[in-house]
């Protein structure tokens, strides 16, 4: 896989708006049958880094190769063999199965089946006006008009927005169909949880810089998650404190609280040592991903460049 | 560009008006009341009406189409519908010629009813064809759709698009000769007309309603129209990408 040409790989791409706001350096890369999350808070360059790949805007500086295309010259030779989830999209008066329709005409696609298979797995209602249905509903029909013509790259932003669990849940599991199929897929987030569970790698947007770019299990192994324990008895805490990745201890009693970080087995076992009554092992937030990268960058002093944001 | 993307671009805005009965009907009955409007006023001075109105019957589209285009483009902006076509495989040329198509195809039919309305029932004289003032009028409803696109990426809310149509409009409709000749305005005002693309659309509706054979200054007008048109379909197409909001 090393050496097959990326589906997207940027370079530099760079929007300024004004002083404030854009991306800023933004290079990485997207291989064949890979789902990539870009990882970020609101408002930290995600939207404007997929407008520029689709060619909404052009960007200052930079470029981007979509299929090894230039994404400008390109713009619509590449459109057509990608399918796109805008964050927000609306398509006049016109019901569910009318876009489809119209999506169906614009890129050729003779046959429906996919889209109706599709529409009653996210029992999607094609039959009432797009501008009446909920956020939720609404979505399910942008993924419908994202994936039915089977493109060779998916681009998502943010797309579980407004989907309840056990929707998501059947869209984390299409995604994954997508990537047997053969699709890359480039799905923006701004939540880790979703991330981790579907992604391969990952880059991580802040401020319109692009932090980090790692597989899953790397960011997750690097970042700190707070563990909370319950004993049956009190427990000393030297017991846990000189295990690795283990920080900020805290004990009470027979409760038992810290920051952990790599390696979860030492400390697993430590624990299960004793009586355990009750166990919390906290997903890391966003922040505190980002925390992770920060110390990172400043430990190593390898990034130079702009100096953050303040 | 292809032909399938343009089909389904105009197929796609026709549907849209086609949710919108009323729109369609103050369309079509509108400038026929209003035309009925000047007949009664100018009840005893026939020369009047026939100065005024006839070359309005061709006006009409040109100014309701600025008003649609610009006011529906803004909605494409804002509710984020053109980005997501613009995120489909289809040239910029295929949407704007869509457009150009669909809104031609109304034009048109509003077109037929002020002309049957005017050149018709209400007496109106069309010396060289109320065909040629149809073509005319058809044409002048594309220089509106352009102008509207284009302007539509300046406006932020409805409210403001609708204020280009006194801000873009009523001006050269004061200036190209409809109410008073262009040769008895004071020399800058001319001068200023001369610019106005609504002034060779007036203009080519004079000469295709008067007395006069057609000769080179009725083509020059119609090419100007024609060239006004491309440019602003040239200059929609460069601010099509505009966001707004």
């Amino acid at each position: 896989m090393a050496n097959a040409s990326p589906v997207i790989e940027t370079q530099g791409l760079t929007k300024r708006y004004g002083r404030h706001r854009g991306i800023d350096e933004v290079s990485f890369r997207v291989e064949p049958a890979e789902v990539f999350g870009f990882l970020g808070p609101n408002g930290a360059g995600k939207t404007t880094t997929i407008r520029t790949l689709l060619d909404l805007i052009r960007p200052t500086a930079g470029s981007a190769r979509l299929f090894g295309l230039d994404s400008r010259r390109d713009s619509v030779a590449i459109r057509a063999r990608l399918g796109n989830l805008p964050g927000e999209f609306g398509f006049g008066r016109g019901t569910g199965r009318e876009a489809i329709e119209l999506l169906a005409r614009l890129r050729g696609v003779g046959r429906l089946d996919r889209a109706d298979a599709l529409a009653d797995r996210f029992r999607a209602d094609l039959d009432r006006p797009l501008a009446q249905l909920s956020r939720g509903n609404r979505q399910k029909i942008g993924l419908i008009l994202a994936v039915f013509h089977e493109p060779e790259l998916l681009i998502l932003d943010e797309p579980t927005g407004g989907l309840d669990p056990l929707m998501q849940e059947e869209f984390l599991a299409l995604v994954r169909e997508e990537r047997e199929r053969g699709a890359a897929v480039f799905l923006s987030s701004h939540e880790l949880d979703e991330v981790e569970r579907v992604c391969d790698r990952v880059g991580i947007i802040r401020e319109g810089r692009l932090i980090a770019v790692e597989r899953v299990e790397e960011m997750l192994a690097k970042t700190q998650r707070h563990v909370s324990v319950e004993f049956a008895e009190p427990v000393a805490a030297d017991a846990l404190r000189d295990l690795p990745g283990v920080s900020e201890l805290e004990v009470e009693g027979r409760r038992a609280s810290f920051r952990l970080a790599g390696d979860v087995d030492p400390v697993l076992k430590a624990i299960t040592a004793h009586r355990v009554t009750d166990l919390d092992f906290a997903h890391p937030t966003l922040e505190e991903v980002f925390l992770t990268y920060y110390r990172g960058e400043g430990d190593e002093q390898e990034r130079s460049g702009t100096g953050g944001g303040g | 560009m292809s032909a399938r993307s343009t089909g389904a671009t105009a197929l796609r805005v026709l549907w849209q008006i086609r949710h919108d009965p009323r729109t369609i009907a103050l369309m079509l009955v509108v400038p026929t009341v209003l035309l009925a409007l000047l007949y009664w006023v100018f009840e005893g001075k026939p020369q009047v009406f026939q100065q005024i109105g006839a070359p309005l019957c061709g006006l009409f589209p040109f100014i309701v189409m600025f008003l649609i285009t610009s006011i529906a483009m803004l909605r494409e902006r804002t509710s984020g519908t053109l980005e997501r076509l613009m995120s489909l495989p289809i040239a910029k040329a295929d949407i704007l010629f869509g457009y150009g198509i669909a809104f031609g195809a109304l034009a048109a039919i509003q077109t037929a009813i002020v002309c049957f309305v005017g050149f018709v029932a209400l007496g109106l004289e069309a010396t060289h064809g109320a065909w040629l003032v149809a073509l005319l009028a058809i044409a002048n409803a594309v220089l509106g759709m352009a102008l509207g696109l284009f302007v539509s990426a300046f406006a932020q809310t409805e409210f403001q698009a609708v204020q280009f149509m006194p801000a873009f409009v009523l001006p050269q409709l004061i200036l190209c000769g409809l109410f008073v000749a262009r040769d008895e305005m004071a020399g800058f005002l001319q001068a200023i007309s001369w610019l106005l693309p609504l002034t060779y659309a007036f203009d080519a509706l004079a000469r295709a309603t008067g007395q006069e054979p057609l000769d080179s200054a009725f083509a020059a007008d119609v090419l100007v129209v024609v060239g006004a048109t491309i440019a602003s379909l040239g200059l929609g197409a460069l601010t099509l990408r505009r966001r707004t909001g």
